[in-house]
């Protein structure tokens, strides 16, 4: 009876998988070894039943076919459905997002900054919040009116013309209420929101 | 030893020729030796139908990814996973043996009914790495390092599957397989 080592090497013999040295040293030992050659025997005959099994698991030429055009039409569907839920999603992300701008700017109504009232500078930021309007006197001459804008500091950063007395106290009138708006803002006390400049 | 000497790999029909086209191809060529090796992996723990459906199905989802000019080893390889990974899961479901008969060997002789049973029962017991290494290596004729590429092992490690399932099997059929019989 072949020990465990040559069983093994009978077994990679038959898989092809030893090398030309080996091979040629196991084909001597075949022809002089009868038991050997005995368990070779064996050992294809088992590989021979397992061999026809495994081919028993084959279906037919028909039924291979039948199949083969079930899993392209399947592999056809399935990337047409991908496509389109591909699609699908695509589409609710963005309805999703237009739906969250919307609603987020439906909420934020009236607690953004106001439109600008005159421009200030390159850097309007750091005077809003801080104007002071100065309103020209009756006796004021030259047919132009001025609105001074200054900061907190009291140096002037723009100054408004107006053709009109009228129109100037307008703008600083609106001026006015446009800065207690934002201190009511800042202070966190409630506005209307219908009244607001 | 060449691998899959039965069923050559399908020549690319040209550099225009699309990836889905090479699918068709590749299944239409590829399909009677894939559902032999899922149905001998998995044996009725699920319609080997199933697993290769799968597998296919999911090569054909990320096939810009492959190169479908050699198909031949990849699909092999992504039925014998599917296989695999449905043997993991916990056993829910036996499918029915669709192939049942005798089966004729190579040397002109004729397996009766009860010994293929007696056989597939055996092989069914094996560890499931045992029967796939088994399959790949003598019913796909594939050399060891190819084996360990497919079932992501070393080359040592598929010997000893080999070596294990072998003796285990002629334990199991040794009344069968005995040469006196």
């Amino acid at each position: 009876m072949a020990s465990e080592t040559d069983l093994e090497m009978l077994e990679a013999y038959l898989d092809d998988a030893l090398s030309a040295s080996e091979v040629v040293g196991l084909d001597r030992r075949l022809i002089t070894e009868p038991g050997l050659a005995t368990a070779l025997q064996t050992v294809r005959g088992r590989r021979a039943v397992r061999l026809a099994l495994f081919k028993s698991h084959e279906p037919d030429d028909a039924a291979a076919e039948k199949f083969a055009d079930v899993v392209i039409a399947s592999a056809r569907r399935s990337a047409w459905h991908r496509k389109i839920v591909r699609a699908s999603r695509a589409a609710a992300t963005l309805a999703a997002c237009v739906l969250v701008g919307f609603a987020a700017g439906w909420m934020g109504r009236g607690h953004g900054p106001v439109a600008p009232v005159a421009s200030v500078g390159p850097h309007p930021a750091k005077v809003e919040g801080h104007l002071v309007a100065h309103v020209p006197k009756p006796g004021d001459t030259g047919g132009m009116y001025q609105v001074a804008l200054t900061d907190e500091n009291g140096n002037v950063i723009a100054v408004q013309k107006f053709n009109r007395v009228e129109d100037a106290r307008q703008f600083a009138d609106d001026l006015g209420q446009y800065q207690a708006r934002r201190q009511q803002v800042e202070e966190g006390r409630p506005m209307l929101i219908s009244d607001r400049f | 030893m060449s691998v899959d000497e039965s069923s050559p790999d399908p020549q690319p029909p040209g550099p225009q020729a699309d990836t889905a086209a090479l699918f068709e191809q590749a299944v239409r060529t590829h399909s009677r030796r894939l559902l032999a090796i899922a149905r001998s992996i998995a044996g009725n723990r699920a319609s080997a139908e199933d697993v290769v459906q799968q597998a296919l199905a999911n090569l054909f989802e990320h096939r810009a990814r492959y190169d479908w000019r050699e198909p031949g080893g990849l699909m092999r390889r992504a039925v014998v996973n599917e296989a695999l990974r449905i043997l993991r899961q916990p056993r829910m479901t036996m499918v029915a043996d669709d192939h049942p008969g005798h089966s004729s060997l190579p040397d002109g002789g004729m397996l009766d009914r009860e010994t293929i049973e007696k056989v597939r029962s055996a092989i069914d017991r094996l560890p499931e790495h045992f029967r796939a290494a088994l399959v790949l290596c003598e019913y796909e004729g594939m050399a060891y390092v190819q084996i360990a590429e497919v079932l992501g092992c070393s080359v040592p490690q598929v010997k000893t599957w080999l070596h294990r399932g072998r003796k285990q099997l002629a334990r199991m059929l040794e009344e069968f397989m005995s040469p006196e019989k």
